[in-house]
């Protein structure tokens, strides 16, 4: 019976493992929240990355890569499916600059899914070009020349 | 701060979850659930199927829940 409800699992190693996990569930939060501008989306989404990464096998020090990775794959994947509501209407987070917080949504809304993601991970997340086309799946070069896309298409928006 | 990527990044700084019952919470708290479902199923295991009115159910639950908890909880050291 205990076997059935506890599994295998050693259970001290496996807290340390989600206070681990959980350590990135902000990051992954904002990473998706910037792809699918919706809060509630954005949170499923997260969630489900952290419970993934929890049942995985990823060692500590890959965690951070691993997790961004199934984060941007799920919510690019959510975002290729119908939207149910394309912008999130309420505040995500209490303080900071309601104008601005609201003008970067906006602008985000109008970008592609690829270049939300990837404005995400290299500006907001500060990822290096290497760690942006790991998590991607697309060599360097096409990071940087994606990044440079993606913050012309963002300017443009944002002037406009 | 006119750069729009220099706005960009404060305001993605500022995104938070939803504050609501953490899975972290959840997930630590469901090895004390199941730890209190497992004894209540041991206890009512223990106590056996109810055969007539004379065997007085609840004085045999009560007494055998009282001795899981006996076994269970530390004895205390006897004052003087």
């Amino acid at each position: 019976m205990i076997e059935l409800v506890f599994g295998r699992f050693n259970l001290k190693s496996k807290d340390t493992k989600a206070e681990a996990v959980f350590a990135f569930h902000p990051s992954a939060y904002r990473v998706a929240y910037a792809i699918l501008g919706n809060r509630e989306q954005a949170e499923d989404v997260a969630q489900d990355a952290m419970l993934k990464a929890i049942r995985s096998q990823v060692e500590p020090s890959e965690l951070g890569a691993w997790i961004r990775t199934i984060t941007v794959r799920t919510a690019l994947n959510a975002k290729r499916r119908p939207p149910t509501r394309e912008l999130d209407e309420s505040r995500p987070a209490e303080g900071g600059d309601v104008t601005n917080d609201l003008a970067v949504r906006l602008t985000l809304a109008k970008l592609s899914p690829e270049h939300r993601a990837v404005l995400a991970l290299a500006i907001g997340e500060g990822l290096s070009y290497r760690d942006v086309g790991a998590i991607l799946g697309i060599p360097e070069g096409t990071v940087g020349s994606r990044l440079n896309a993606a913050k012309a298409a963002f300017r443009q928006e944002w002037e406009t | 701060m006119n750069d729009p990527f220099e706005i960009f990044e404060a305001v993605y700084k500022e995104w938070r979850p939803p504050e609501r019952l953490a899975p972290k919470v959840a997930y630590v708290l469901w090895p004390a659930f199941a730890g209190v479902a497992t004894l209540t199923l041991l206890v009512l295991t223990q106590a056996g199927p109810i055969k007539s009115p004379s065997d007085k159910p609840s004085t045999i639950l009560i007494e055998q829940m009282a001795r899981v908890y006996s076994e269970d909880t530390p004895k205390g050291g006897s004052r003087g």
